[in-house]
C-alpha cells in the first residue's frame, strides 16, 4: 500500500464501479425475503460455523470501523477537500484493529469507562456485562461504562466486549501484584493494552480467520498487491456476515430466545441483559442448532429489527443495500475485485465469474425466491455475489474462495498497519489465550 | 451507592424453558431427560392447585417433604447485576446457594368455627414476605424511571407480553378495521386488507418462539402455553408464588 496516506478516519471514496440501483433492488428482494423454507435450505447447506463466531466477527467488524457520513464530522472538511475525489465518510474507529472499539481514546479521556486514578476499566472482576451507574436524576438514563454502544447490539456481543475489559483489568492486577504498584498506573495500562492487542491479533489470525476463510485460501500465501479500500471492506465485504445471525438461540440454562429478545432496544438495560447469560461452550462448541454459515439469506428477524446506537435502521438488508450504493463501495465488476478473482488458484478463478456463479446458483438452488442473473451479480453490492459464492463454495459456513481472498487481504493489511512497541516481558507472564473461548474462560474464572 | 461485597440475587421459580431439573416418575433428574416433566413455575402452579384441592389433611408429612424437594428443584438463582459492584457469583457459588435453600409448603386454612351451625368461616391468609435485598432492590430500580405511561409493567416477563399481544389481537384488528377513510386521502379497502394481513403476521412474529432457521417452534412449551388457558394459569400461579421479587 505504498503511497497511500491515511488521514486518521477519512474514508477515500472508491473510483467507479459502484452498485447500480437496479441490481440493488434485486439484492434487496432476495435478502429481505421472509421465506422460511429458503432460509432452511440455505442453512442446511452452509451450517458448519459455531454461532459464537458470528459475534466475534461482529466485534472484529466494529474494531475495523464505525463509518458515518462526513457531515457528522464537520471539522474534517478541510482534510477532505485536500483529497481528490472528496471523501464523504469518516471512520470513527481511527485506528482499526487496535481494540479501539473497547478502549476508545483511553483512561485520560474516558472517565466514565475507566477509573482515571487506577486506569482500570470500571467493572468488577469476572463481570459478565458492562456496568451501568444509576442516574442522579429520576427519569434520566444511567451512565454505562462502555465505550462503543454498538457493542451492546446483542447479549452475545455485549458479553464478548465486556470480557475484553475484564481481561485487561485481570492482566493489570497481575502486574500490580507483581510489584508495578502505585505511581506506575500509566505503564501498567500501556503494557496491558499492548498485550491485549497482541492477544486480539492472535485470536483474529488463529481463531477467527481460519473459520471464515476457505482452507485453500488459508493455505496459500497471503494475497499480495493492493487490498480493498476501507469503504468497500466495511460496506461491501463485511456486510455478507449479516447472513450469520440465527432467528433464535438456545443459551443453555437461560433458555431459548428469539433473536429480537436478545437485542438491546434503547439505552436502558434490556430484559436479556438483566435476566440471561450465554453458555459460551455451546456457542463456540458446534452444538447442533447453534451452527450457522454465510449464505444468500438473512434471518427473517432482521427484517423487523430496529435500533442500535446509530438509531432506527429498519430492515437490515435495506440499510446495507442503500449504504453500499450511496457510498460507492466497489462491486464485483470493479478492477480491484477482478484482479483478486483472476489471481485465485485456477480451479477457482473460472468458477467465480459472474456467469459461472449465476448459472451454478440457479442450478443448485432452483427454489431460490429471486432469480439472479450474471449481469445483476456484476452490478450488485459486493456482498451479494460473495454470499452466493459462500453458499456454493464455502467450507463449513465460511466465505467462498473470492470472498476469502478479499477478507484475508483486508484483515492482513489492516493488521499489518498496526505496529506495536516491542513487548518487554514485565515482571510476570500474562495469560495469552489463543481462542476467544479461552479468553472468556479466563475472564470468568480468575478472581482478579 | 454502597459497594456490596456479595452480588445480589433472588431465588425464584424457573421460567418455562429454563428448568434445571425435571421429574421422571418420582425421581428428580436433569432437565431434558426423555419423558421427564420440567420442574418450573408451571409445575409449581399446577402443584399448588392440586395441593389446594387435596387440603392439608390429605397430604402426609412424607408427601409434603417430597413436594418441597420438587419445588426446591424448580427454583433457579437469578443474579441482579446491572448496577452491581460485586463480582458475579460463580457457577459453584450459585449451586451451593441453591443446594442450601430450604423450601416450606404451608397451607392456608378456611375453618368453619361453628361447625354445622350459623356463623362466619375463618379464613387464614399468609402474607409471604421475602428476605431483604430482593423486593427492595426492584423498587430502587423502578424509582429511577420516569413517571409517564409506557413502562414495562413490573413483574411481567417475555411470555406475559406474548400472551397480552395475543389477547389484544382482536382489539388491534378492530383498531385497523375501525379506521375511517375520510378525511384521509389515499386510504382504501385494499390498504386496510393489506394492513390487517400485516398485523396478523406481526402478531405471530411477536408471540411465537422460533427455531434457529426461523420456523415456529410449535412444540415449544411457550408456544403451547399461548394456546392453553389452564397451562398459562398454572404458570402465572407459580410465578406469583415465587417470583414476587424479580
Amino acid at each position: 500500500m505504498a503511497g497511500e496516506m491515511r488521514i486518521l478516519g477519512l474514508q477515500i471514496r472508491p473510483q467507479g464501479r459502484a452498485p447500480t440501483p437496479e441490481a440493488g433492488k434485486v439484492t434487496l428482494a432476495l435478502l429481505s425475503s421472509t421465506d422460511v423454507d429458503w432460509r432452511k435450505t440455505c442453512l442446511a447447506r452452509v451450517a458448519g460455523l459455531p454461532a459464537g463466531y458470528t459475534y466475534l466477527a461482529q466485534l472484529m467488524g466494529h474494531d475495523m470501523g464505525s463509518s458515518i457520513s462526513l457531515a457528522g464530522i464537520p471539522y474534517q472538511e478541510g482534510n477532505a477537500r485536500r483529497h481528490a475525489g472528496r471523501p464523504t465518510r469518516y471512520n470513527l474507529i481511527e485506528n482499526p484493529l487496535t481494540l479501539e472499539t473497547i478502549y476508545g481514546p483511553g483512561p485520560s479521556m474516558l472517565g466514565h469507562v475507566f477509573n482515571p486514578a487506577t486506569r482500570l476499566f470500571r467493572l468488577p472482576p469476572r463481570a459478565i456485562l458492562s456496568r451501568v451507574f444509576p442516574p442522579d436524576t429520576k427519569g434520566e438514563s444511567g451512565i454505562r461504562a462502555l465505550y462503543d454502544e454498538r457493542n451492546r447490539d446483542t447479549l452475545m456481543l455485549h458479553e464478548l466486549a465486556a470480557s475484553w475489559m475484564v481481561f485487561h483489568n485481570l492482566c493489570a492486577r497481575q502486574l500490580i501484584a507483581a510489584g508495578w504498584g502505585v505511581g506506575r498506573e500509566g505503564e501498567v495500562y500501556a503494557h496491558c493494552r499492548r498485550h491485549a492487542v497482541r492477544v486480539w491479533h492472535g485470536i483474529i489470525r488463529k481463531d477467527l480467520l481460519p473459520r471464515l476463510v476457505h482452507p485453500d485460501l488459508m493455505a496459500a500465501p497471503p494475497p499480495g498487491g493492493r487490498a480493498l479500500d476501507e469503504t468497500t471492506v466495511l460496506h461491501g465485504l463485511m456486510r455478507a456476515c449479516h447472513a450469520l445471525p440465527l432467528s433464535s438461540y438456545d443459551l443453555g440454562l437461560s433458555g431459548s430466545h428469539n433473536l429480537e429478545h436478545l437485542m438491546s432496544q434503547g439505552y436502558a438495560p434490556s430484559v436479556a441483559e438483566k435476566s440471561w447469560q450465554i453458555d459460551w461452550q455451546r456457542m463456540f462448541g458446534g452444538t447442533p442448532f447453534l451452527l450457522t454459515g454465510i449464505s444468500a439469506s438473512l434471518s427473517a428477524k432482521l427484517s423487523v429489527l430496529a435500533s442500535t446506537a446509530h438509531g432506527n435502521m429498519g430492515l437490515v438488508a435495506q440499510q446495507d443495500v442503500a449504504t453500499a450504493t450511496q457510498v460507492g463501495a466497489l462491486s464485483l465488476r470493479a478492477d480491484e475485485v477482478q484482479k483478486v478473482a483472476q489471481a485465485l488458484p485456477k480451479t477457482w478463478a473460472e468458477r467465480v465469474t459472474p456467469q459461472a456463479l449465476a448459472t451454478r446458483f440457479q442450478a443448485d438452488f432452483p427454489t431460490c425466491p429471486v432469480r439472479i442473473t450474471a449481469e445483476e451479480l456484476s452490478h450488485a453490492p459486493l456482498f451479494l455475489p460473495l454470499m452466493i459464492e459462500a453458499q456454493l463454495f464455502g467450507s463449513r459456513g465460511g466465505f467462498g474462495p473470492l470472498g476469502s481472498a478479499l477478507l484475508r487481504g483486508a484483515i492482513e493489511t489492516t493488521l499489518g498497519r498496526v505496529i506495536l512497541a516491542e513487548e518487554d516481558s514485565g515482571p510476570v507472564a500474562l495469560p495469552t489465550p489463543e481462542t476467544m473461548l479461552d479468553l472468556l474462560t479466563i475472564a470468568r474464572e480468575r478472581n482478579l | 451507592m454502597p459497594e456490596e461485597t456479595v452480588a445480589d440475587y433472588v431465588i425464584i421459580g424457573a421460567e418455562v424453558g429454563m428448568a434445571r431439573k425435571a421429574l421422571l416418575g418420582d425421581q428428580i433428574v436433569d432437565a431434558g431427560t426423555k419423558d421427564a416433566i420440567p420442574l418450573d413455575v408451571e409445575f409449581i402452579g399446577r402443584l399448588m392447585v392440586e395441593l389446594s384441592r387435596r387440603g392439608p389433611e390429605n397430604v402426609t408429612a412424607l408427601q409434603r417433604a417430597a413436594h418441597e424437594a420438587q419445588v426446591k428443584a424448580a427454583m433457579m438463582l437469578q443474579p441482579l447485576t446491572t448496577t452491581s459492584t460485586a463480582p458475579p457469583l460463580t457457577p459453584a457459588e450459585k449451586e451451593a446457594i441453591l443446594e442450601a435453600t430450604r423450601v416450606e409448603i404451608r397451607f392456608e386454612q378456611r375453618e368453619d368455627k361453628n361447625a354445622g351451625g350459623p356463623g362466619a368461616e375463618v379464613n387464614t391468609r399468609i402474607l409471604v414476605v421475602p428476605a431483604d435485598r430482593t423486593l427492595g432492590l426492584k423498587q430502587d430500580e423502578l424509582e429511577m424511571l420516569a413517571e409517564a405511561p409506557g413502562f414495562q409493567p413490573p413483574l411481567s416477563y417475555e411470555l406475559d407480553h406474548a400472551l397480552m399481544v395475543s389477547f389484544f389481537a382482536n382489539r388491534l384488528e378492530q383498531l385497523i378495521a375501525s379506521f375511517h377513510p375520510d378525511p384521509v386521502a389515499g386510504w382504501t379497502e385494499a390498504l386496510k386488507t393489506a394492513l390487517l394481513t400485516h398485523l396478523r403476521a406481526w402478531i405471530a412474529d411477536q408471540t411465537l418462539p422460533v427455531n434457529a432457521a426461523g420456523e415456529p417452534a410449535l412444540e415449544d412449551a411457550r408456544a403451547l402455553i399461548l394456546s392453553s388457558p389452564v397451562r398459562s394459569f398454572h404458570r402465572s400461579v407459580g410465578i406469583y408464588a415465587t417470583n414476587m421479587c424479580r
